[in-house]
């Protein structure tokens, strides 16, 4: 769409992520690609950019949200007691007692996944030039949870989480006597059934963004003026919220299975 | 006939199949109707839990959906981002 000498430019409606720079490494260095000039670089993506700025804006938001904690706390105090009260009460309702062993993952586990999954609901002009030498003028950031290894990342995270968490409390052979539980028989189904925790959890959480995304591309494309706005706040906000509650009580849940009846040692 | 080379025959199958795979969408209707139902029959028997009732049908769809999005993700894979095009080309 043209506005004088401005071009506005929507991205296409199925991409991969889009690779902005490279990192020069030395020759052999695993997970490198070759660069047209012989020396080989590693990939950095639109996606990793933009979980660096959501990692700012949480920094700038609790470092400067809690710079002054007063007993009558004010209006920005009180919005972040809340939140953390919110999240107290979530944790303890399905933890009980190992709440203070996983506050900070399953904390930071839902915040970071409510605000990577509204990313794509403020849009960032990027500004380019085309072949033509006019200014370009598109979208920057995309939500980093519509592509997969993010999400991918997140439930290899929660993965290692629940084996620990078995591990401990059962030890490594007490772990594959879990997998043999009812019968020998059954390994080959409890192993399966291991591996289909984190494939879940990651395509739930990738297939709502991307196809989110799809779907309001081709609303765009048809009626780009005021209809996308109620299905804008629909899949962002909405969705969003409730995908992250998803995602984060899933985690709980497989962490409490495998802990089963253990006590949390220790003062923690 | 000609122009029935092997990407026409590649590119119709995927079309049928993205289809097919959308008929998937029948079953996240079907649960999570009764899902509703079941919420509806809580709240009628105990209204002052309404708000916990909400939240926890809300929990119970979102994960009833997820075969759904599977299929929509297989069904968006094949229309858009065909991956027997490129096998078809070497």
């Amino acid at each position: 769409m043209r506005l004088g000498p401005i071009e506005f430019v929507a991205p296409a409606l199925v991409e991969g992520p889009r690779v902005m720079f490279f990192i020069p490494v030395p020759d052999g260095f695993p997970l490198a690609m070759k660069l047209a000039d012989g020396s080989s670089g590693l990939p950095v993506t639109i996606t990793v950019i933009t979980t660096w700025a959501i990692m700012l804006v949480f920094y700038l938001l609790f470092h400067f949200g809690l710079k002054k904690l007063e007993k009558n706390p004010s209006k920005v105090q009180t919005f972040y007691e809340i939140l953390y009260n919110a999240l107290d009460s979530l944790v303890e309702s399905v933890m009980g007692k190992w709440k203070k062993k996983y506050f900070v993952y399953i904390g930071t586990l839902i915040c970071f996944v409510f605000l990577a999954n509204i990313t794509s609901f403020f849009p960032i002009p990027g500004f380019s030039h085309n072949a033509e030498g006019q200014l370009v003028i598109s979208p920057f950031f995309r939500g980093p949870n519509a592509d997969i290894n993010t999400t991918l990342g997140l439930a290899l995270i929660t993965t290692f989480a629940f084996m620990e968490a078995s591990i401990k409390s059962s030890g490594v052979l007490g772990y594959f006597k879990g997998l043999m539980s009812p019968a020998p028989v059954m390994l080959p189904l409890n192993i399966i059934g291991e591996f289909a925790k984190p494939t879940n959890l990651s395509m739930r959480l990738f297939g709502n963004n991307f196809a989110g995304g799809v779907i309001l591309g081709l609303l765009y494309m048809a009626a780009p003026w005021v209809v996308p706005v109620p299905l804008h706040m629909y899949f962002d906000l909405f969705g969003g919220l409730v995908q992250a509650f998803v995602f984060t009580m899933l985690t709980m849940v497989y962490i409490q299975s495998s802990l089963g009846d253990a006590e949390p040692e220790g003062e923690l | 006939m000609d122009i029935l080379t092997a990407k026409t025959v590649v590119l119709a199958a995927s079309a049928v199949g993205a289809g097919l795979a959308m008929i998937a969408g029948l079953g996240p209707g079907i649960g999570e109707g009764h899902v509703g139902a079941a919420a509806v029959t809580a709240v009628s028997r105990q209204p002052e839990a309404k708000s916990d009732i909400i939240s926890t049908m809300v929990l119970g769809d979102a994960i009833a959906e997820s075969t759904g999005i599977y299929s929509l993700v297989i069904a968006l894979i094949l229309l858009y981002a065909n991956p027997f095009l490129g096998k078809l080309a070497e």
